[in-house]
């Protein structure tokens, strides 16, 4: 399903006259989980940064602006959907 | 098995060293939660396995690891012990058939 996804996503991009190569930033608690979307989405032509938790991710995003943030939910300490309320409250990220 | 995941095999076998490396620390956490009765705790951590297993498919131990996480959410780890040693055994022979394959 995810594959699927990025194909869709892929074939959209690939039509809008933007081709600067889209950053994407994947939180997630488990480093199985990190590697896996990391692999597969620089196959698909993604940059990627990963993050183990909220706090990383805030340090991240000091100097970082990523196109789009793809979060698990389920995380010790900061969930997922708490981290994303977070996000949303800083004014450089809301159209993330 | 890589093919179905969108990965090679090369990749694919990297991440399964990880997924088992991971998966023992995870699956001797839920001894001590089982033990202590942090149904939180359980879900949280079999949520890690379960979401890796799903992802690399291996089916084998994402459907038990599945119904602990959905019984653990709802605060309930009757039959959660019987289900950890399952996965532990399910673990060993994927330990197993991943060395076979390396080798």
């Amino acid at each position: 399903m995810v594959n699927q996804n990025l194909e869709t996503a892929q074939k959209g991009s690939d039509n809008s006259s933007d081709n600067r190569q889209k950053k994407v930033l994947v939180v997630d608690n488990n480093p199985v989980m990190l590697s896996f979307m990391n692999n597969l989405l620089v196959s698909h032509g993604y940059k990627v940064s990963t993050a183990e938790d909220g706090l990383a991710v805030m340090k991240i995003l000091e100097t970082e602006r990523p196109d789009v943030i793809i979060t698990d939910l389920i995380m010790p300490n900061i969930s997922g959907e708490k981290l994303c309320r977070l996000i949303r409250k800083m004014p450089h990220m809301k159209d993330v | 098995m890589a093919e179905n995941v969108g990965l090679d095999e090369n990749e694919y076998l990297q991440l399964l060293a990880l997924f088992i490396e991971t998966s023992i620390c995870y699956l001797n956490e839920l001894k001590s939660d089982i033990r202590n009765g942090d149904a939180r705790k359980v879900y949280e951590t079999i949520h890690n396995i379960r979401g890796a297993a799903e992802n690399l498919g291996i089916p084998e131990m994402s459907e038990i690891a599945k119904v602990m996480e959905l019984k653990a959410r709802k605060n309930v780890l009757e039959g959660a012990e019987e289900a950890r040693e399952n996965l532990v055994e399910k673990l060993g022979y994927l330990t197993a058939v991943s060395h076979l394959r390396y080798n």
